[in-house]
């Protein structure tokens, strides 16, 4: 059988591209280079909204200036999860080692 | 992707709503991983969604049979496990669950139970992933000042490139020069790819994850000389986490940026080197964060003072 491809590749083209495509800008918005040293002294504005909690929990370090109130020079917090999701357990299928440091649950539809 | 350090957890949310086969597949999934098969049937759900999508319930259940065979599954035992639903109680309680959970829709995603707040695309997990990985290497705290103020030291960027030779000056910027000299001893930045490029503007580097939110976990606040300032290519300078505060991502200009002056802790400058990094083609760190960089730098050697 030939090897399963990664799960990435395979649900990529899935999950609605669309979508994925559509928020990619959304994303990327906050990181838009600048083009040129002009531009690069207008103001960006600095992500508010960055796009996982993975990233908000660390401040950006942008080159560009950002525009909007300094962040605390103390480690963000990162913001608690309204979802008090089931832990890991036996009745999971899962793929990965057990121990591994990180841990990605996909709630999903094969349709 | 990451093999050792990443763990996937499916669950069920089906929307037989809006899809009509879709607890038909996930029971179809649970069938498959009774023979010990769930993920190679989640993987050929998923590849082969087009030639199933347009079946009729009854065409799909006939095709996961046909294909049962292919996966090395008794397909007697799998085409009786569909007939019968035998899964269909514990898909529906995964669905109940993922209601009552109150997901948004699918696919909802956590990585280390955190929500992930952006589109299923494949650069964002895997900077997400990259930076969760980076979170037990995080330090709280600053190092203290221990660079002597009077004193010039060097720093050779030993990049694939080439090798770029950096004076560090402490009295320009204390505490930037003393990041930069202790993570760079403290391995932070080997094996860091220059993450973006701006040609003919500057290169930044000094983040582990390559996404550009890679950061030592730390803040300072920002140290600025009003005599030393982005005049010529070559600046060294730290990349500010806000207006006010640095971390420990550094960039090179490669040209002069007065735009920058006051803004941006200046604590070196390239002597010897910088053709290699002004040939880099452009880059933006999550646009092109699969794309192999233009340059990687492998490590750094502090010369004492």
């Amino acid at each position: 059988m030939a090897k399963s491809p990664p799960f990435w590749q395979v649900t990529v083209g899935h999950w609605a591209p669309a979508l994925a495509w559509a928020l990619i800008p959304m994303a990327l918005a906050a990181c838009k280079p600048a083009p040129s040293p002009t531009a690069a002294a207008t103001a960006v504005p600095f992500p508010t909204s960055l796009p996982s909690p993975a990233i908000t929990a660390t401040a950006r370090p942008s080159i560009l200036p950002p525009a909007h109130t300094p962040t605390p020079s103390v480690k963000a917090v990162p913001t608690a999860t309204p979802f008090l999701l089931p832990p890991v357990g036996q009745g999971d299928w899962s793929r990965g080692p057990e121990q591994a440091a990180v841990t990605l649950v996909v709630y999903s539809d094969f349709q | 992707m990451h093999p050792q350090d990443l763990r996937i957890v499916y669950r069920h949310f089906p929307l037989p709503s809006i899809h009509d086969k879709a607890i038909l597949a996930a029971e179809a999934a649970e069938a498959a991983g009774e023979q010990g098969a769930f993920w190679a049937m989640h993987d050929l759900l998923y590849t082969r969604y087009q030639d199933w999508a347009s079946l009729s319930p009854e065409g799909f259940q006939a095709w996961l049979v046909e294909r049962a065979e292919g996966l090395g599954l008794d397909a007697e035992a799998f085409a009786q496990s569909l007939a019968t639903h035998r899964h269909r109680p514990k898909v529906e309680a995964a669905l109940r669950q993922a209601l009552e959970l109150g997901l948004p829709g699918t696919p909802t995603m956590f990585i280390n139970g955190e929500l992930v707040r952006f589109g299923p695309d494949i650069r964002l997990l895997e900077a997400a992933v990259r930076l969760a990985l980076l979170r037990p290497r995080q330090l709280e705290e600053p190092p203290p000042l221990t660079l002597k103020e009077d004193r010039i030291y060097l720093a050779t960027l030993h990049f694939d490139v080439g090798d770029v030779l950096i004076e560090i000056h402490p009295q320009w910027a204390p505490q930037a020069a003393t990041v930069f000299v202790f993570l760079a001893q403290n391995g932070w930045y080997d094996s860091n790819i220059v993450h973006r490029v701006l040609p003919g503007t500057l290169v930044e580097l000094g983040d582990p994850t390559g996404t550009g939110y890679g950061i030592a976990g730390f803040f300072y606040d920002l140290e600025t000389d009003s005599e030393v300032t982005f005049v010529e290519p070559g600046m060294v300078a730290m990349s500010a986490a806000s207006p006010t505060t640095n971390a420990s991502q550094f960039f090179i200009t490669l040209t002069p940026l007065p735009q920058l002056n006051g803004t941006r802790s200046i604590f070196g400058r390239v002597v010897a080197g910088l053709e290699f990094l002004a040939a880099l083609p452009a880059r933006e760190p999550l646009e092109n964060l699969l794309e192999p960089p233009g340059a990687t730098l492998l490590s750094i050697s502090i010369g004492e003072p």
